[in-house]
């Protein structure tokens, strides 16, 4: 894998030479890649990375070279320079998902005060990705201030971390016990990162923010995650996302009639189709289990309407109607479906995803600050 | 032509002598599915109450296999064979070789290694490989005038190819995100509709867990149980330890020197199914096999594919009409061969023929808007805003109305921006109805449309424009009051807009001109007190370079209105030159000649009004103004002329000025297409 990574980064350099101006220190690949990203070669600079499965190598070279980096262009460079290498990290980090994120270790300690209460604890170790993540964050959140900038990366290291499906790196474990601190086994990569903590304290009134806090939880504290979800039910930016959250875990708590009240609360607080598709997809599932298939395959056609040809109200639709004797229409449902090209994001398969459904703009907002 | 046929079940009319069999099979098949189609097809009818098959009309044809000792039986005949069709005993009028075509749909499941046992770690290149193996396999063992297609199934379930030939065919891509589809995948396979003279046979390779799919394990087996497909299902072992490791070492603290480290990637799994019955099931009831097998690409997967071929291929095709059996619903079937009593006999259970759908609801009151809205939501823009001002008023507010209520088939769902669009030219038809409730439905509208238009990113460029547009609509229609209680709000979202900055302002100054006219004082001017508070607002737009030229234009306005001269001179000094708003330089001249006339300077004054004629030639309000200094001044055949042409003016020439008052509204049109251009 290191041999991958090195030769990688390697052809990276090669690429570069022609393509960017020099650097003071051209002293790693990463600083050349660095060096793209900066002159507005985005896609030379991350198309080198697509190669990469462990980026191990690049966090080390980054914390190795990036300070050096950071101040290459002087003064004046210097918060244009910290975005560029922040919002690299990023993309790599987001295209690292893909590999391990971590690993979980199950590690029966003794405490030697208490040798006869051995236990057993999680460790959690973090890998490359998400460390890349955190190396950034110190970068933007070194200002006094927080400024719109810092805000716009920000929502997107959420939206990343949110596609990573990962409660743990965002909000902390409330589950797993804390070690005893006098244990002297933790390494930097065991200590809890808890994302949110450190940007909830430099925008402590964004919604988004506090319901990325419920998103983390939902499925692991779910009386937490109900918890942010009703404060942020009647917000004017996330309440309709918070009321469609409620009303999912209503569903799944089988309390259908319940989440049926808070689906038709969601469409006047949003028109973010995600979450209209989703509130009516989920409408569909809960009056079918009610017995209601009239009802369930209106909700499903309308939330077809909001997200045309998506997979899950496609095959819940097709389904449906196949069942209930309209076989032509249904198979054409699923016929539409699959020949779908380009194939709509799903929102029930990508509903951990999150905010990662504004990735695609929040880095073009963000390749705009940078670019010269 | 396809339509729906069940091969295990396919009911078929033998209209003898009228069609020839396929033409017949077509049109029955349909009707079969769905008794409306019948009613036109041949010569059918919804059968009266208590509905039984009529004998000869229409039959059913059952996929069945019998086996002997392991190995199929062939060289039965249909008086070897007894069928039950709800407990009842039918007359098998044939059996036939299943030597019928074959569409094979192959459901390989890639959410994890597709090599021996299922993990959840898996290499896309591996999975590519192996894929691509054994649709090569399959394709060699398929024959002329077979088919295929490939389904995969992930967190999504992907058509890799649909049916077609059986030909080598290289799989290029296949995404793997680890989630699993298995029972949507397979209703996605046994959904498909089978053509006249062809078999379906899915074959799923696959496991029983399940991890996201919308369907459960009782639809799954409902749709099986309906289905004209036969399933075959090869289930594969599955290793969910996989990914754990062992890592020698541990720690001081570790007296038993052991760290058990489980790698984890996406760890979302919202569902976890893993009911060992369900997939046995869906094979039984479709007449299919149930195999336990290893992974996909063993070396006996292409030897495993032809066994069910053969076995497919041998089987018969048993056809009976059903009698006194009632027609609608649920048929079990129950086929065996006596004089066999220890064959293994697999057929499918049963069939259903579905009562007529529930008719479709009469039109509804929002067909108008819907019709509206889709024509929107297509693109189809200027038809709408013609259609709008051709509207009744009460019509107009019923689908303002109804539009706030929401529709929920709307096209514009999936089209957030059109959407805010529409209810745009929703927001200026109401404002301009000359009936209070549809102006105050109008202005609820703006109300929701304020906050829903909100992007979920800051300061995003379309949301800041609506802001603007809407503004200009409420200016337009003399709504400041309403401008003004939502400014604070729009410049909190958009604080670098200019054209809300400068609103903020205007509003102002169209509120206290207003005020002013209603409380009835012979000249409508803002006092110096008022004006200073309304001033300083300019101020602050003027320091925008976007809007600086029309807020130092308003603001002298303003401030020789209040008898601020000097002020107003100050502002005029500021106004740069012409630029390409027509309607602003006719503005800038015409405010600058009333306050040069005001300041005692009539030269200078006339000259303004000349460039503000020049800037909008024949415009009333500069040929008014210039008229009466060129009386003054003495040069009356030039005022008499222009009076002359004042009044020969055939109303036909718009003067810019009467807009003054109106705000951005003149510049609505231009704001609109920005808009649209975003949402394009």
């Amino acid at each position: 894998v290191r041999l991958l990574v090195a030769a990688s980064l390697a052809v990276a350099v090669l690429d570069a030479g022609s393509a960017s101006p020099p650097t003071q220190d051209p002293s790693s690949a990463a600083t050349t890649l660095l060096d793209q990203y900066l002159a507005g070669q985005f896609e030379v600079a991350i198309g080198s990375l697509s190669a990469v499965d462990d980026y191990a190598e690049l966090l080390e070279q980054l914390k190795r070279d990036g300070p050096t980096w950071l101040n290459g262009g002087g003064a004046g460079q210097r918060e244009r320079r910290e975005l560029a290498a922040a919002t690299f990290a990023l993309e790599a980090a987001r295209l690292g998902a893909w590999t391990t994120w971590k690993e979980v270790g199950v590690v029966p300690i003794v405490d030697p005060d208490r040798p006869l209460e051995a236990a057993v604890y999680r460790l959690t170790y973090w890998k490359a990705p998400p460390l890349l993540i955190e190396w950034a964050c110190e970068l933007v959140r070194q200002r006094e201030r927080p400024g719109a900038t810092e805000h716009l990366w920000q929502l997107a290291a959420v939206a990343v971390a949110e596609r990573a499906q990962d409660y743990q790196f965002l909000a902390g474990d409330q589950k797993t016990p804390r070690l005893n601190p006098t244990f002297k086994i933790l390494n930097d990569a065991t200590i809890p990162i808890i994302h949110l903590a450190h940007v909830r304290q430099r925008f402590p009134d964004e919604p988004r923010f506090k319901l990325a806090e419920g998103i983390a939880e939902e499925w692991y504290e779910p009386l937490l995650a109900r918890k942010v979800f009703d404060q942020l039910k009647d917000d004017i930016d996330v309440g309709g996302e918070a009321t469609m959250r409620l009303g999912a875990m209503a569903y799944r708590a089988r309390d259908d009639g319940g989440a049926i009240a808070l689906f038709r609360r969601v469409e006047p607080l949003t028109r973010d189709p995600w979450v209209i598709h989703l509130a009516r997809y989920f409408t569909g599932l809960a009056e079918e289990r009610r017995n209601r298939p009239a009802d369930a395959e209106r909700a499903l056609r309308a939330a077809l309407a909001a997200v045309p040809r998506a997979e899950s109200a496609s095959i819940a639709l097709g389904s449906l109607l196949f069942r209930t004797g309209r076989r032509a229409e249904g198979s054409l449902v699923i016929e539409s479906m699959l020949t779908a090209a380009p194939k709509p994001r799903d929102p029930w398969r990508t509903y951990a995803d999150a905010d990662d459904r504004f990735w695609p703009e929040l880095l073009a907002r963000l390749r705009k600050e940078i670019r010269p | 032509m396809s339509a729906y046929r069940k091969p295990g079940m396919a009911l078929q009319v033998t209209a003898a002598g009228r069609r020839v069999l396929s033409t017949v099979t077509l049109v029955l098949c349909a009707g079969f599915f769905d008794p409306i189609a019948t009613r036109d097809g041949a010569g059918q009818t919804p059968p009266q109450a208590p509905p039984i098959f009529r004998t000869t009309a229409e039959s059913v044809a059952v996929d069945v296999s019998v086996r002997v000792n392991g190995s199929a039986l062939t060289g039965l005949s249909a008086a070897d064979f007894v069928v039950t069709d709800n407990r009842v005993q039918q007359r098998v009028e044939s059996v036939e070789a299943r030597a019928m075509p074959l569409d094979v749909t192959l459901v390989a499941d890639v959410s994890g290694r597709t090599r021996g046992s299922w993990t959840t770690s898996a290499s896309a290149a591996d999975n590519i490989r192996n894929v691509t193996e054994n649709v090569g396999a399959i394709a060699a063992i398929l024959r002329p005038g077979d088919r295929l297609r490939l389904l995969a199934s992930d967190t999504s379930v992907q058509q890799i190819f649909p049916m077609q030939a059986p030909a080598p065919a290289v799989v290029a891509r296949l995404e793997t995100q680890g989630l699993s589809s298995t029972y949507d995948a397979l209703v996605v396979a046994m959904l498909r509709p089978i053509e006249a003279n062809r078999r379906h046979l899915v074959i799923a390779w696959t496991k029983p867990i399940d991890t996201v799919s919308t369907s459960d394990a009782s639809t799954l087996r409902e749709v099986a149980r309906r289905s004209d497909a036969v399933v075959h299902v090869v289930e594969r072992d599955v290793d969910l330890r996989a990914g754990t490791a062992i890592s020698p070492g541990g720690t001081p603290n570790n007296p038993l020197r052991m760290n058990l480290r489980e790698a984890h990637v996406r760890t979302w799994r919202p569902l976890l199914r893993n009911d060992a019955a369900v997939l046995p099931e869906v094979a039984a009831l479709t007449g299919g096999t149930f195999r336990a097998f290893g992974g996909l690409s063993d070396p006996n997967a292409a030897e495993e594919f032809r066994e069910i071929f053969e076995e497919f291929r041998l089987g018969y095709v048993v056809r009976y009409a059903p009698r006194d059996v009632k027609r609608e619903g649920w048929h079990e079937i129950a086929v065996t061969v006596p004089k066999l009593p220890d064959a293994e006999i697999r057929a499918r259970r049963g069939y259903a023929i579905e009562s007529a759908p529930p008719a479709r609801t009469a039109p509804g009151p929002s067909d108008d808007l819907s019709r509206l809205a889709t024509a929107y939501a297509r693109g189809e823009i200027q038809s709408v805003p013609a259609e709008l001002r051709r509207t009744s008023l009460p019509d107009l507010r019923r689908l303002i109305e109804t539009f706030r209520a929401g529709d929920s088939d709307s096209a514009l769902a999936a089209f957030p921006k059109r959407d805010a669009l529409f209810a745009l030219e929703l927001i200026k038809a109401g404002l301009a109805a000359s009936d209070r409730g549809t102006r105050d439905a109008a202005l609820d509208l703006v109300g929701e449309y304020v906050n829903l238009v909100r992007s979920p990113l800051p300061g995003d460029i379309f949301e800041c424009g609506w802001y603007g547009a809407v503004v200009a609509a409420l200016e337009g229609a003399l709504q400041g009051s309403v401008a003004n209680d939502l400014l604070p709000r729009l410049l909190a979202r958009c604080p670098a807009d200019g054209r809300l900055r400068l609103a903020r302002a205007f509003v102002s100054d169209q509120l206290a001109q207003m005020r002013a006219t209603a409380v009835g004082t012979s000249r409508a001017d803002p006092t110096p007190a008022i004006a200073d508070g309304i001033l300083s607002r300019y101020d602050e737009a003027a320091k925008l370079p976007d809007v600086a030229r029309e807020a130092n234009v308003r603001a002298a306005w303003l401030a020789h209105r209040a008898g601020m001269v000097d002020r107003a001179m100050t502002y005029l000094g500021h106004i740069r030159p012409p630029g390409n708003d027509r309607a602003l330089d006719y503005f800038g001249e015409l405010v600058r000649g009333q306050v040069l006339r005001a300041r005692g300077r009539p030269d200078e004054a006339i000259a303004a009004f000349r460039s503000a004629l020049a800037a909008w030639p024949g415009a009333q309000s500069a040929r008014v103004g210039l008229m009466l200094l060129l009386v003054r001044h003495g040069e009356r055949r030039e005022a008499e002329a222009l009076a002359e042409a004042v009044q020969a003016d055939p109303g036909t020439q718009i003067d810019p000025w009467w807009m003054y008052w109106q705000g951005d509204y003149r510049l609505l049109q231009v704001l609109e297409a920005n808009l649209r251009e975003l949402a394009r």
